[in-house]
């Protein structure tokens, strides 16, 4: 009966590791949602900004990643040494937070983003920030 | 004895260490499954043969997902067949500066790079790797004429009747198919880069000019495939003829070698000749078909071979509306379906290869069948027909190996077809054989234990 309650409880630990190890918090998302915990999201191109209106913060709050590629040797390569655009989130409680905009991917379908000074470069949908972008007057090219 | 413990101690671990040391310097491993589902086809690996110097493949996709360790596994297949190709799995998200270099635009896309050159492939699969590995061995694309304007069934059309499948057999073995009509033009010609010429099924007859153009074009070492049909009103006779053919129309009929109960659904099993084109092929299904006679004898230089034959018992019917019965006006079987024709010969001048030019051999091949429905979609993948077309495309083209399919796809083949010639045999050996010998080996044993029990208590 205890070696049976001890094996349950492996198992118990094993599945609770196994669930960690795929799904671990903020994987799949860049920034937390909703819209209603921020004061404002702006979106700035250079020195071109504006303030996101209220139905397109839906599309960035939270802000859905399709891919972690992991920690980058060279973030060059993704158009985030430069970043083509940033994303400014201030939170009513909290301390505000950039996203940095890289370069498209290789068929256009995904934009490489990452949060400053964190080592990981997640990936995008394009036609999430397509519409968000424009507003700062960058007009991403469509999928190839 | 504590001496012979130790030298055997020794002993064992000598053996161990160099077995160890053999199995480290050399891989071996045996595909166990069904059809060999995880080995490559022989086609593939007489393809990788001919790869003479380094052949690089860079697979495309996404190296977390299946299909990325799907594609290591084949491509690591492709390397144990020869050493000389490589290949490296890159995600083009990880990796845009490469994906870019090679102008990638979507996953899964293959580029193989040899000599200099580059093809792609559109998938990580056998048949589309090794299709471009034809291609970049043989060093450029072939063209095949395919003739029109008689009714032909189309290379597009993927309807059961249609002949899409022999379309993307053309593609996958690196030919370019241009279509050839020669009702049109003032003097119209069979283009020289034409590497055969396909007269697939027509429907109406062609007229005087194609079949001399066409006749013209194949006495000049020309390639022609003539896939006849008896449910047309097309002769085909004027353009086999002067290669030992001649097609007898009528239907092909085998009760005992038919599938269902339409005996006109032959299945050949008498695959006779030693041609390439009989190569690997056992069994053909072709229905519909109507019949050949050969003239072996025609002239010098001219060999003529059946490559399929019906059985003794089959007949070409040839009033197949109103009865099928054999009487007579009918052909008695054995009949021929398929046949190929060499013809070589020496002239006097036309060699150009040689400086000043010279005598010059010609050699013209042709390829003829008296059915064409076993060409169309519904047909092509059963029994031994498309290794039967792709061989006689490669017999006619000259090349060394074409593909017909991929290991994975020959373990999907479905079973034979139940004749009334295999049902019988079944009959003969579940009824009369098996039950025959057990009680042989009953009896057997019986009379063997009476001896034995006489010879003990005389």
């Amino acid at each position: 009966m205890r070696r049976g309650g001890a094996l349950a409880l492996c198992l118990l630990a094993l599945t609770g590791c196994a669930r960690r190890s795929t799904s671990p918090p903020g994987l799949r998302q860049l920034a937390a949602g909703p819209p209603s915990i921020y004061t404002s999201i702006r979106v700035s191109v250079g020195p071109q900004s504006a303030d996101v209106p209220a139905e397109l913060q839906k599309s960035l709050a939270p802000l859905l990643i399709t891919r972690r590629l992991g920690a980058p040797r060279n973030p060059a390569i993704f158009g985030l040494d430069r970043p083509q655009a940033r994303l400014s989130y201030a939170p009513k409680d909290g301390p505000s937070f950039e996203v940095l905009v890289g370069s498209l991917n290789f068929d256009r379908h995904f934009l490489y983003a990452q949060r400053p000074q964190a080592n990981v470069v997640f990936l995008v949908p394009a036609d999430t920030l397509r519409p968000v972008l424009a507003l700062a007057g960058l007009e991403l090219p469509p999928p190839g | 004895m504590r001496r012979r413990g130790i030298l055997a101690a020794v002993v064992l671990v000598s053996v161990l260490v160099a077995g160890n040391l053999l199995a480290y310097a050399h891989n071996a491993q045996a595909d166990l499954s069904a059809a060999h589902r995880f080995s490559l086809a022989p086609e593939t690996g007489a393809l990788a043969k001919r790869v003479r110097s380094s052949l690089r493949i860079i697979a495309f996709l996404n190296v977390s997902g299946p299909a990325a360790r799907d594609a290591r596994f084949l491509l690591a297949r492709y390397h144990e067949l020869n050493r000389r190709i490589s290949s490296t799995v890159l995600d083009p998200d990880a990796n845009p500066g490469e994906a870019r270099r090679y102008g990638i635009s979507k996953y899964s896309t293959v580029v193989l790079t040899y000599r200099g050159r580059r093809v792609d492939a559109p998938q990580v699969d056998e048949l589309d790797i090794s299709t471009a590995i034809l291609r970049l061995v043989r060093g450029g694309t072939r063209t095949v004429c395919v003739l029109t304007g008689h009714g032909e069934p189309s290379l597009d059309d993927d309807s059961p009747d249609g002949l899409a499948s022999v379309g993307q057999i053309l593609a996958h073995n690196a030919y370019q198919v241009r279509t050839l009509d020669l009702t049109v033009g003032v003097s119209p010609s069979v283009p020289r880069d034409c590497a055969a010429v396909l007269v697939l099924g027509a429907r109406d007859p062609l007229g005087p000019a194609e079949v001399a153009t066409l006749t013209a074009y194949a006495r000049d070492a020309g390639r022609l495939m003539v896939v006849a049909s008896s449910l047309s009103t097309a002769d085909p006779n004027p353009l086999v003829n002067p290669w030992g053919v001649r097609f007898v129309g009528g239907l092909v009929v085998d009760p005992q070698r038919s599938e269902g109960a339409d005996p006109g659904n032959v299945v050949i099993e008498d695959l006779p000749s030693a041609s390439p084109v009989d190569d690997g092929v056992s069994r053909l299904q072709f229905p519909a078909g109507g019949g050949l006679l050969v003239d072996r004898n025609l002239r010098d230089g001219l060999t003529v071979e059946p490559l399929a034959v019906t059985s003794g018992g089959s007949w070409v019917e040839s009033q197949p509306d109103k009865e099928i019965r054999f009487d007579a006006g009918d052909i008695p079987g054995p009949v021929v379906v398929a046949t190929a024709s060499d013809d070589s010969r020496v002239e006097a001048t036309g060699e150009q290869r040689i400086p000043g030019g010279g005598p010059r051999i010609v050699r013209t091949r042709v390829f003829v069948t008296g059915s064409d429905t076993w060409l169309t979609n519904r047909f092509l993948d059963k029994l031994g027909n498309r290794r039967f077309f792709v061989n006689a495309l490669g017999w006619l083209t000259q090349e060394e190996q074409l593909l017909a399919k991929t290991a994975q796809a020959q373990a999907d083949d479905r079973p034979l077809p139940l004749t009334a010639e295999r049902q019988a045999r079944i009959l003969v050996l579940t009824v009369g054989v098996v039950p025959g010998l057990i009680l042989a080996a009953g009896v057997g044993a019986r009379l063997v234990g009476r001896r034995v029990r006489r010879r003990r208590h005389p």
